[in-house]
């Protein structure tokens, strides 16, 4: 028996070697992602979370820090905040479920230290299993202890093989050279963390599947422990839905537990209802704003902040003289 | 608490270090940690099935014990009797009852007369047409004096629920277990090494091969009539690796699982798609459900109508053929209801029937033709011709065994014979799972001499160049096994 316990360990030591080494090469020599069924990386892929993350230095201390899903990153328009007074900071990713959301404020909330956080709370993310989010930031960002916390709790496959891959990319270094891009086809990253969509109009009205919005238990233990560890930091923070088109939102036959559910956590407020806007010329698709929609959310998000007083505002209301936007 | 799953390895570790660490020296706690753990392990699904278990087993332990006490056949009979009613009445109301009763109400409703019918929401529990198998074949071995009743009740409720073998097989009947659970079991490493193998070799079969074929099976059936007649020939052929790589793998890691506690299970698949004739498929696939129903119903029924007729024709017929018919068509008629509920099942068992008559029938024209042509019998090609035949046979009654009803299962086959046949499937596929599925059939040839299919592979060569072997299937699970956790089909058994 003592042989044969001897002979396993020395076969695991032996497996995780050429484990890891195999998906390394697999990793390195095949390109097409069919050959790579359980594991994806790729830079940038959906959005710009890599460009985000090198430029929190640039974002330190900054009035609002927004945090969710691309219904953050493609509706709170930083631009906007800053005509208003307010420096901003878009730390929204696709498909950012609480998991990963958690993950960055354990990394990067005592770097950023904003002023008031504003997380968006898209009800969608809360159902999901959070794997392509992980993916996305295991490409992005830097791999460390927490990366690995989150590896486990999504404990998924492809999650573990992207993990491997990534890491030995970290410590060689091979990300150094690899080109950035910040416009692909309709979308441009803003600096700061915005990417706006080239101005389209949403039509693809149909046949509405109502469903009912399920949130996973992991999901919800995560949201709690974000929220947990931003008012620890003493950071007010408020929890906001952006719109929807009226098409999607109404496909969802729970809207008010889920409501009552993130009004437990905190001040809530859900823009499918605070404002009233027309699918097809504030929308470019049945999920995200168009640039004029943006405009209209913000401005009334804006609104609410300035009344409500969240947060003093570093610079003066800068509406008159705008700059012109710079982008990347 | 699936074999592939992150809690059955943990409490397979837990059960194991007990096993062999806490409790190795002491045969009935070797035994009671294996009860305990079996009973943890089926009440993990649905503690309910466990009474229904419990209940089966203490039944026939006691109803073994009395018919041991008695001298005189006639004195056994009524405990033998009482045995089989409930065993097979339990399977009846827990399997076949609502399905009795529609037949029931459709038949009188043939002739006119309305019937309202009354059925129940019954829960089919996980594993009972095995379990149930089991205690059968128990009974009947007793009853026939050829095994003698067990007096330990632990040995008795550890047998009808030995958790390797409970949800899915192979039937390893209580003939040939019990003698190794009365012995106290040694470790033996090289059992064990061959169990972590065959494990491995399950799993690549199962979350490889079969999961990633479950997808295009379901949308090619759940769908059949908006695809073109080679999509549909290509879902069958899905199915038909699937079903294979299912059960086979499923089998594979309750028997390597097995041989890392001490037990020896029976074989169950020989690798049944390379087989020649029909007859000889049905050596090699589910051999512990094929061997128990010779056994237990061919045979039987073969010497009962053996009895019955004295002549050596009847009406025109050869009465050992028409011996072989009448056993065939009950035990298939009965092999395919054992797989469940439904007309379909009937209809795949009797057609398997159909086939093995026909084989049957065919033995010696076959043999005079090859005489008269010169062709040996050993011919390569024809070899290969008669094996793409079976398999093709095959495939098509798999077609009744995965379709909802016997009349999609008609339509579907009526959709082959299209002249889309002979055009590009209309269903986008994945080139790396026909990759992986030619590697399977590759290794599985290669390996088909062996008890499973990597159990010979490397065996002389270097250590490091063996256990490279196997980190290559390992790393081919991780990087391609389906993410879609797919119970296995014969739970539903």
């Amino acid at each position: 028996m003592r042989s044969f316990l001897l002979k396993i360990f020395l076969f695991t030591l032996f497996t995780i070697v050429f484990y890891c080494s195999s998906i390394i090469l697999w990793g390195e020599l095949l390109q097409n992602p069919s050959y790579k069924k359980n594991m994806h990386y790729y830079i940038g892929y959906y959005n710009a979370m890599s460009f985000r993350i090198n430029e929190i230095s640039d974002f330190k201390k900054v009035d609002i820090l927004f945090l969710g899903s691309s219904h953050a990153y493609r509706s709170f328009d930083t631009r906007i905040f800053s005509d208003h007074g307010y420096t901003s900071f878009n730390f929204g990713s696709s498909a950012q479920t609480p998991i990963q959301t958690e993950m960055l404020l354990e990394k990067y909330l005592d770097t950023l230290q904003p002023k008031l956080i504003i997380y968006e709370v898209y009800p969608f993310t809360f159902s999901l299993d959070g794997l392509e989010s992980g993916l996305d930031l295991l490409a992005s960002d830097r791999i460390d202890l927490q990366t690995v916390k989150m590896v486990i709790t999504l404990n998924q496959v492809k999650a573990y093989n992207t993990l491997i891959y990534a890491y030995y990319r970290q410590i060689f270094n091979r990300n150094k050279k690899l080109k950035k891009v910040y416009t692909s086809g309709d979308n441009t990253y803003i600096h700061g963390g915005f990417v706006e969509s080239k101005l389209k109009y949403f039509s693809g009205h149909g046949s509405i599947t109502k469903d009912k919005l399920v949130f996973s238990h992991l999901q919800l233990e995560a949201f709690a422990k974000s929220l947990n560890l931003i008012k620890s930091r003493g950071i007010p923070f408020i929890l906001v839905q952006s719109p929807v088109t009226k098409f999607k939102y109404q496909s969802w036959i729970n809207t008010k537990e889920i409501d009552s559910c993130f009004l437990s956590n905190g001040i809530m407020y859900n823009f499918n209802n605070l404002l009233n806007l027309n699918d097809s010329l504030a929308f470019y698709d049945a999920d995200h704003l168009n640039q004029n929609g943006v405009k209209i959310f913000c401005d009334s998000l804006i609104r609410i902040i300035d009344r409500k007083g969240y947060v003093n505002k570093t610079k003066p209301d800068n509406r008159q003289n705008r700059k012109p936007i710079i982008r990347f | 608490m699936l074999f592939t799953s992150l809690p059955f390895v943990l409490f397979f570790v837990a059960v194991f270090s007990l096993y062999w660490f806490v409790f190795n020296r002491n045969l009935k706690l070797q035994n009671f940690v294996l009860l305990i753990s079996s009973y943890i392990f089926y009440g993990w699904w649905d503690w309910r099935f466990l009474l229904l278990l419990f209940f089966i087993s203490l039944s026939n332990y006691l109803l073994a014990i009395e018919i041991r006490k008695k001298e005189k056949k006639s004195q056994r009979k009524p405990y033998f009797l009482a045995a089989l009613i409930i065993n097979i009445g339990t399977l009846i109301i827990f399997k076949y009852f609502n399905f009795f009763i529609d037949g029931l109400a459709s038949l009188i409703s043939l002739s006119g007369v309305k019937v309202s019918i009354v059925t129940f929401n019954i829960i089919l529990p996980l594993g009972i047409s095995f379990y149930i198998f089991l205690s059968i074949s128990y009974i009947i071995d007793v009853y026939q004096n050829k095994l003698e009743a067990v007096r330990n009740v632990f040995d008795a409720l550890l047998t009808f629920s030995f958790f390797p073998i409970i949800l899915a097989g192979p039937i390893h009947r209580p003939i040939g277990l019990l003698p190794q659970i009365q012995t106290l079991r040694i470790f033996d490493k090289a059992l064990a090494a061959s169990g972590l193998k065959q494990i491995l070799w399950g799993v690549f079969m199962k979350m490889v091969i079969a999961d990633n074929c479950v997808g295009y099976v379901s949308s090619i059936f759940h769908d059949f009539e908006s695809y073109n007649s080679s999509a549909l020939v290509l879902g069958a052929f899905l199915f038909t690796v699937q079903i294979y790589a299912d059960f086979a793998g499923y089998s594979n890691i309750a028997i390597g699982i097995g041989k890392l506690l001490g037990f020896n299970i029976m074989q169950n698949f020989a690798y049944p798609y390379f087989s020649r004739d029909i007859r000889d498929f049905w050596k090699r696939w589910n051999m512990s459900l094929t061997t128990w129903f010779r056994d237990y119903t061919f045979l039987p029924v073969a010497y009962w109508v053996s009895g019955k007729i004295k002549s050596e024709k009847f009406y025109f017929i050869n009465t050992e053929f028409l011996i072989y018919i009448t056993g065939i068509t009950v035990t298939w008629m009965l092999t395919g209801l054992w797989h469940g509920a439904n007309y379909t099942f009937i209809v795949w068992g009797l057609i398997q029937g159909v086939f093995l008559i026909f084989y049957h029938a065919s033995v010696k024209p076959r043999k005079r033709l090859l005489k008269r042509i010169h062709l040996s019998n050993n011919n390569s090609i024809f070899i290969f011709v008669e094996t793409l035949f079976t398999l093709t046979i095959i495939m098509f009654s798999w077609i009744f065994f995965r379709a909802e009803n016997v009349g999609e299962a008609c339509k579907y086959i009526s959709g082959i014979f299209t002249f889309s046949l002979f055009s590009v499937p209309d269903i986008k596929t994945d080139p790396v799972l026909f990759l992986m599925i030619a590697l399977f059939f590759i290794v599985e040839w290669f390996g088909r001499k062996q008890e499973y299919a990597i159990a010979g592979i490397g065996l002389k060569w270097p250590v490091l160049l063996r256990w490279s072997l196997y980190c290559i299937i390992i790393f081919l699970i991780g990087m391609f096994m389906s993410t879609n956790e797919s119970p296995f089909i014969y739970f539903k058994f």
